[in-house]
């Protein structure tokens, strides 16, 4: 208990440190604030007024405080470009790529348990040569090169998969959006599942030659029951850490993913943000992108606390 | 020591025949792309009428949509994103060693101050800090270089932190730390020397990540610009000619691929070899 109090802490000071690293970022950006909403015809005398209703004439920490108030308070703020909230944009955008990004890593922890713990059992067999081989291409390739080449082999080539957007215009089917998803998924899933492998695969080495497996095998328990019933367990536990961590790396891949199909989700909406200069919106997805890596990091730690009893005594 | 490791090298070399071709390919991508002046074509040259040419012997890799000879982009475009691989490696080394020292060794307060900044660099979603940070600078090699070494350099650290911590409880640097010698001292002297593998093995890795961000970056049309020639920016160009010359996509793709995947081969055999000794 006492161990995961002290993991709320550590993420709340984490979380002060992401505010001030995404303040400076917008304070450092080029340009004048003030300009955006400067009109022609306006007065010096108004303008000077307006940077101080603003809040720019104030000091640069009380500048702060102001905005770690609102964004405490879910403002925001407004978007440069089309007035609208920032955070109503984001949550809009959210579901797309959750449902990228969720389905991805499903499929990917689907297929990496049974290839991880199938190549660390028969190690160095020809499955495991193979299955390595792919996986260093998994973690090699450029994701947006991965998904140009899919799109001209599926899109352009073969007609069969839809190579942009996430509906077909005026059709609103299941079946339609699961065409449009296969693409994305798959340019996701493959850099994914390739890491995942390389983990479970490892850790099953580890545990097959741990203590407890040769007395398993001196008792005459069977090869599977002891993969099955101990090692699956104690090898895939890892994986939550892993799922944790590699949230970092998920979250660059959606945003290259979704530019390159363009998938309406938060990423393209951050990568358009910053292309216009949009310095409210692209701190308001920073920040909030920030927020849900550290909050899954933290769930991360907490499920595989209550989940391991090791850890749990020793706390 | 010293002899041991390259015994120990020669002996895994000799073993991974894989890790053997990963550094033939990359020490002949890195000649080429240094010595690219040597190539006798152009790669600046404007040719209207031998636009889009389809690979032949005159032009190995083809023509791009302004006629110029893909190979000599191709042979640029490397040296562009090996350099900003290499450098930007060097520099997010340099600053992981630095921070994961004096955290390791200092621990206390200033180590955890430290490691909650790391932890806080490394929620961020750098792709996105990337390429805003991309857009406030002025694009090219050398600001390219500076974002992604700055941004990478957070694992180095961490690495380096734990190796320094459960180095500095052995007995020799204890003995040196009663008799009296400076931190800087022990830290050069007797734990980043020990600690040399694992930092090699970590700054191999990186150098493939940084191309692959590089490219990732270049293809975006941020990062590096044209005219200068990136694999990520010819790519970015080969875009809108899929359909009538899928090869100017194919070839620069393959190149990155090739160049990343030799690196993150070879920091990963040079990790079995180190801990085999």
């Amino acid at each position: 208990m006492e161990k995961i109090l002290n993991r709320l802490f550590q993420t709340i000071l984490i979380l002060f440190i992401v505010s001030i690293l995404c303040f400076t970022l917008t304070k450092i950006a080029p340009g004048d604030p003030v300009l955006t909403y400067v009109e022609p015809n306006m007065s010096e005398e108004y303008i000077n007024q307006l940077r101080e209703d603003l809040g720019l004439t104030k000091p640069i920490a009380i500048q702060y405080i102001i905005w770690l108030k609102n964004i405490l308070h879910g403002n925001f703020g407004n978007s440069l470009i089309n007035n609208r909230p920032v955070l109503d944009q984001i949550l809009e955008r959210l579901p797309s790529t959750m449902l990228l990004m969720g389905t991805s890593l499903l499929l990917s922890v689907i297929l990496a348990i049974p290839i991880g713990l199938y190549t660390g059992k028969h190690k160095n067999g020809l499955v495991d040569k193979i299955i390595n081989i792919f996986s260093y291409i998994g973690i090699s390739i450029p994701t947006f090169w991965f998904a140009i080449i899919m799109i001209y082999l599926f899109s352009v080539y073969l007609h069969v998969l839809p190579s942009l957007g996430m509906r077909s215009d005026g059709i609103n089917t299941f079946s339609d959006l699961m065409k449009h998803l296969i693409m994305p998924t798959c340019v996701l899933t493959f850099t994914n599942v390739s890491q995942f492998t390389r983990y479970i695969r490892s850790s099953t080495i580890t545990e097959l030659s741990s203590d407890y497996v040769t007395v398993q095998r001196a008792y005459g328990m069977s090869e599977t029951g002891i993969l099955y019933r101990h090692v699956l367990k104690n090898a895939i536990l890892p994986m939550i850490t892993v799922l944790g961590m590699s949230l970092q790396g998920v979250v660059s891949g959606a945003i290259i993913t979704e530019q390159v199909f363009a998938w309406p989700g938060t990423g393209q909406l951050a990568v358009n943000a910053v292309m216009t200069f949009d310095y409210p919106l692209i701190m308001g997805i920073t920040m909030f992108t920030a927020l849900l890596i550290v909050i899954g990091n933290l769930l991360a730690d907490i499920l595989y606390v209550v989940i391991d009893p090791r850890i749990r005594s020793n706390g | 020591m010293r002899d041991n490791i390259m015994k120990n090298l020669k002996l895994g070399f000799k073993e991974d025949k894989l890790a053997v071709i990963g550094v033939i390919i990359i020490l002949i991508l890195t000649v080429t792309s240094a010595f690219a002046f040597l190539y006798p074509v152009d790669a600046n040259a404007i040719s209207v009428t031998s636009r889009l040419a389809k690979p032949s012997l005159i032009h190995p890799f083809g023509t791009d949509d302004m006629g110029r000879d893909y190979l000599a982009r191709c042979l640029y475009g490397g040296r562009a994103s090996l350099l900003v691989g290499f450098l930007s490696m060097i520099l997010s080394t340099m600053i992981g060693v630095i921070v994961g020292s004096i955290s390791g060794y200092m621990g206390g307060k200033i180590d955890a101050i430290l490691m909650r900044f790391v932890d806080a660099l490394m929620s961020l979603p750098t792709f996105l800090i990337m390429v805003v940070m991309n857009a406030y600078l002025k694009p090219g090699i050398k600001n390219v270089i500076i974002i992604i070494g700055l941004l990478t350099w957070m694992s180095i650290a961490r690495i380096v932190r734990g190796e320094t911590m459960s180095l500095k409880e052995r007995e020799y640097v204890v003995y040196s730390r009663i008799s009296g010698q400076s931190r800087l001292k022990i830290i050069l002297q007797h734990i980043l020397p020990n600690i040399m593998p694992t930092i090699i093995v970590t700054a191999t890795i990186n150098i493939a990540s940084a191309i692959l961000m590089e490219s990732a970056l270049s293809f975006f049309g941020l990062g590096i610009r044209p005219p200068t020639a990136s694999w990520g920016s010819m790519l970015n160009n080969a875009q809108g000619y899929m359909i009538k010359a899928p090869y100017l996509a194919i070839f620069p793709g393959v190149l990155i691929l090739l160049t990343v995947i030799s690196f993150n081969y070879l920091g990963e055999a040079l990790r079995k070899i180190f801990e085999h000794k």
